[in-house]
């Protein structure tokens, strides 16, 4: 975890989704206001906050999961929340790693790997096999092929979900707080995990409570508050310079 | 697995042991019965009968008949009586002999071959009513069959052969017992299809698995005159006006008394013979018992053998039960398949909308159709289709019930398989759903998998439901396991036996089949862990 990857300025890179004035609301209930933020190809994103702040919200809308009800979202080149652009093909290059890590449980650890990819005709059965048993290795659950998630631990879980998404070669990674529903030891074997990731160059987007995460492994921290984004930064800017009185609080209340 | 089979073969023991308690104690007491009335054959005097003794002492009584008889307009019109109408003539004659009832107005022949059945304990009462006249019924849309078959039953009349039916089915001496042989003149050509209720002996009733008697005779030599070949439907006696009307069937014959209300729905053929209504009624303990001298060499008390005897192996009678069964099994099996399709069908239809909000118009119709099969019963649906809609087809029964039976179970799988995919986490949905998959991928691969687990049991109890359910097919004169035991009772004139056995084969029916739900269970369950 000595691994740093060098911090990129913004712009100096191609961006790969940018958001323009999104907004979500539920009824009247207006969860995300006019957000407008340039994600770059290789940059790894911590999006933190209080609880209820909407970032949630923002991660699912990225891959709309939530349809925005304002505002555009441009995902290399192509206008996403258009009406005309098909969600299938865009959720295909957007990895998503949920917190309760929504494996399927019917199937195998491998066959969960292998499902989307085989279904969706982007790789022959045993090409999905050879790439399935390639990225378990790479998490370390090559033993657990055959078995089925019930049998496995929280973080082991996790890991696969990782893996499942790997398969399919997203552009980007988004995680929906993955280590929330963990039990504390099983944090760090899925926090190693995506710091291996951003250390091969995957661009990720990360909701998340690991301050030590935020801190270490991104490049870059956004702080969500009341549906806006109030700070927008390098992870030494938000953390020893807060400039928002709210970010101030929500530091103090995590980092105690 | 050995404990669930022990267990399984402890309940089998259980309820054959129960049957047999109950059978041998009602045996027991039937045969009890039997003793003291096997004797009254008294041919002599007029026998005393308790509570209705004459016509003019029906006022108030309990009288029974079969539904949408003669007899039933008859009863109807009596002061303060408690008209009871049964299906069957013979239900109301066994409700007679188990004094339920006080006694029973009916045609004069079928009231002979009943009480031949429970001599010395029932009897006809010597006044009778009006004579009435016998006719078939057509369509008043067909005025040119109606005049062809005037026609043809004048020549059977005027040949002599009608009289030849009549005195072989009501002998007046012996020699003509059984003297009418009957030859198929026409093989091939036009079906003539008639209508009957084969439970009205000596006109219309079963013997040795076929359908037989004085107007069947006569539906042949009709037939034969029209150069069309005979084929007959049974179905319940009320039923027969309606499938005439709508085209079921060509003909109805089946003992028909001309009356004015019916000639309001129906066109009548001129008469083919005549009858009257008369009553039965039961004899008085004392009247059984005074002549039990008379000897009871030949009324001897059957055993339960005989009776076993009389009820399953004689005539092949045993034959009605396995007809029956293999058509329940039939019907239940196909009507279960079509459920199934349908019922995931519509379940999937309500769950897109419900997630996606797509296909608002297929949900609307699915929500339609559930709610409607979910409010009517099963029976109405069933006669709907057969005499609505398949009004004018000519349709094989079996597949009639299979279509009404899958159509019906469908709406219920249906709402099974709902809450069976609701019940899934919605995690489930979304990561198939990020993964880029299309939600019938997801449904498919991910949700109905899961989901059917669940629902298993859910949708074995759909199924028992369903097997028992297919018993109400004889409403549309189809021969179920059911229907096969009311032919049994209705030649036996003995509800024991045949009512329990058809219950036995259910029983065992719907153990088998939650045996196989329980081990299909077991099978998938292994993916839990």
């Amino acid at each position: 975890m000595s691994v740093k990857t060098e911090k990129k300025e913004a712009g100096s890179a191609e961006v790969l989704i940018s958001v323009q004035n999104l907004s979500k609301s539920f009824g009247d209930n207006l969860v995300l206001d006019d957000i407008s933020i340039d994600i770059h190809k290789g940059e790894v994103i911590s999006v933190i906050g209080p609880s209820g702040c909407g970032k949630s919200t923002f991660i699912r809308s990225l891959n709309l999961l939530e349809e925005p009800t304002g505002g555009s979202i441009i995902f290399d080149g192509e206008d996403i929340t258009d009406r005309g652009c098909d969600r299938r093909l865009v959720r295909e290059k957007m990895g998503m790693v949920f917190q309760q890590f929504n494996l399927f449980d019917n199937l195998t650890v491998i066959k969960n790997i292998m499902l989307a990819p085989v279904k969706l005709k982007l790789m022959t059965k045993s090409e999905a096999e050879e790439k399935a048993k390639s990225l378990l290795k790479s998490v370390g659950l090559e033993d657990k092929a055959n078995m089925y998630p019930s049998q496995l631990s929280g973080g082991q879980k996790q890991r696969v979900a990782i893996a499942r998404s790997l398969a399919m070669n997203p552009k980007v990674m988004l995680f929906d707080e993955p280590t929330s529903a963990l039990d504390p030891e099983m944090v760090n074997e899925v926090l190693n995990i995506m710091n291996e990731l951003a250390a091969e160059g995957m661009t990720m987007v990360v909701v998340t409570h690991e301050m030590g995460f935020a801190k270490g492994v991104s490049n870059r921290v956004i702080f969500i508050d009341e549906g806006k984004i109030k700070e927008d930064g390098s992870p030494e800017a938000v953390f020893s310079n807060p400039e928002n009185t709210r970010l101030k609080d929500f530091l103090k209340s995590v980092l105690k | 697995m050995k404990k669930f089979y022990n267990s399984l073969l402890a309940v089998m023991l259980a309820a054959v042991a129960l049957m047999c308690t109950l059978s041998i104690s009602v045996f027991a007491s039937e045969a009890d019965q039997q003793l003291d009335k096997s004797s009254s054959q008294t041919e002599t005097s007029v026998p005393e009968t308790e509570i209705v003794t004459s016509a003019a002492d029906l006022s108030g009584k309990k009288i029974g008949v079969q539904l949408g008889t003669t007899g039933a307009i008859l009863a109807d019109d009596i002061k303060d009586a408690n008209v009871q109408k049964f299906n069957k003539g013979a239900d109301a004659v066994l409700a007679l002999r188990q004094k339920k009832i006080d006694c029973v107005i009916i045609d004069e022949q079928t009231a002979k071959a009943f009480v031949d059945a429970n001599k010395g304990v029932l009897t006809i009462l010597p006044d009778s009513f009006a004579d009435e006249a016998y006719a078939a019924v057509i369509s008043k849309d067909k005025p040119e069959l109606l005049a062809q078959v005037n026609s043809a039953i004048e020549e059977i009349r005027d040949s002599g052969v009608l009289q030849k039916i009549i005195a072989s089915y009501i002998p007046e001496k012996e020699s003509d017992k059984g003297n009418y042989h009957y030859t198929q003149v026409v093989t091939h050509g036009e079906k003539l299809v008639m209508a009957t209720n084969a439970q009205f002996p000596p006109y219309e009733y079963y013997e040795s698995g076929d359908i037989t008697g004085i107007d069947i005779e006569i539906g042949r030599a009709i037939a034969d005159k029209l150069g069309r070949v005979l084929t007959v439907e049974d179905m319940e006696f009320d039923s027969i006006i309606g499938a005439v009307k709508s085209g079921k069937a060509d003909i109805g014959i089946a003992g028909f008394t001309v009356t004015e209300d019916r000639a309001k729905q129906i066109s009548f053929t001129i008469d083919y013979a005549s009858s009257k209504q008369v009553i039965i009624a039961r004899l008085k303990a004392s009247a059984q018992e005074s002549s039990a001298s008379v000897s009871s060499d030949d009324y001897e008390t059957p055993t339960f053998i005989d009776r076993l005897y009389t009820n399953f192996v004689k005539d092949d009678r045993w034959r009605y039960l396995t007809t029956g069964l293999c058509n329940t099994l039939i019907i239940t099996l196909f009507a279960m398949l079509i459920g199934i399709v349908i019922g995931f069908i519509l379940a999937i239809i309500r769950v897109a909308y419900d997630k996606n909000g797509s296909v608002p118009i297929l949900n609307i119709i699915a929500k339609l159709y559930i709610t409607v099969i979910r409010a009517t019963p099963a029976m109405v649906q069933l006669l709907i289709i057969y005499y609505v809609i398949f009004a004018s087809v000519d349709i094989n029964k079996i597949l009639v019930a299979i279509i009404a039976f899958g159509l019906n179970s469908a709406a219920y799988v249906a709402e099974v398989v709902r809450s069976g995919i609701m019940s899934i986490d919605n995690g489930q949905f979304e990561a198939g759903k990020s993964l880029g998959l299309k939600f019938s991928a997801t449904m498919i691969n991910i949700i109905l998998p899961q989901a059917f687990k669940n629902i298993l049991p859910a949708l074995g109890n759909e199924f028992i439901s369903l097997l028992k359910e297919t018993s109400i097919s004889g409403y549309i004169g189809l021969m179920d396991l059911t229907r096969g035991g009311d032919i049994i009772r209705s030649v036996t004139y003995e509800a024991f036996l045949p009512l329990i056995a058809v219950a036995l084969i259910y029983l065992i029916l719907v153990i088998l089949l939650s045996a196989g739900v329980s081990c299909l269970e077991r099978r998938l369950k292994k993916n839990e862990r």
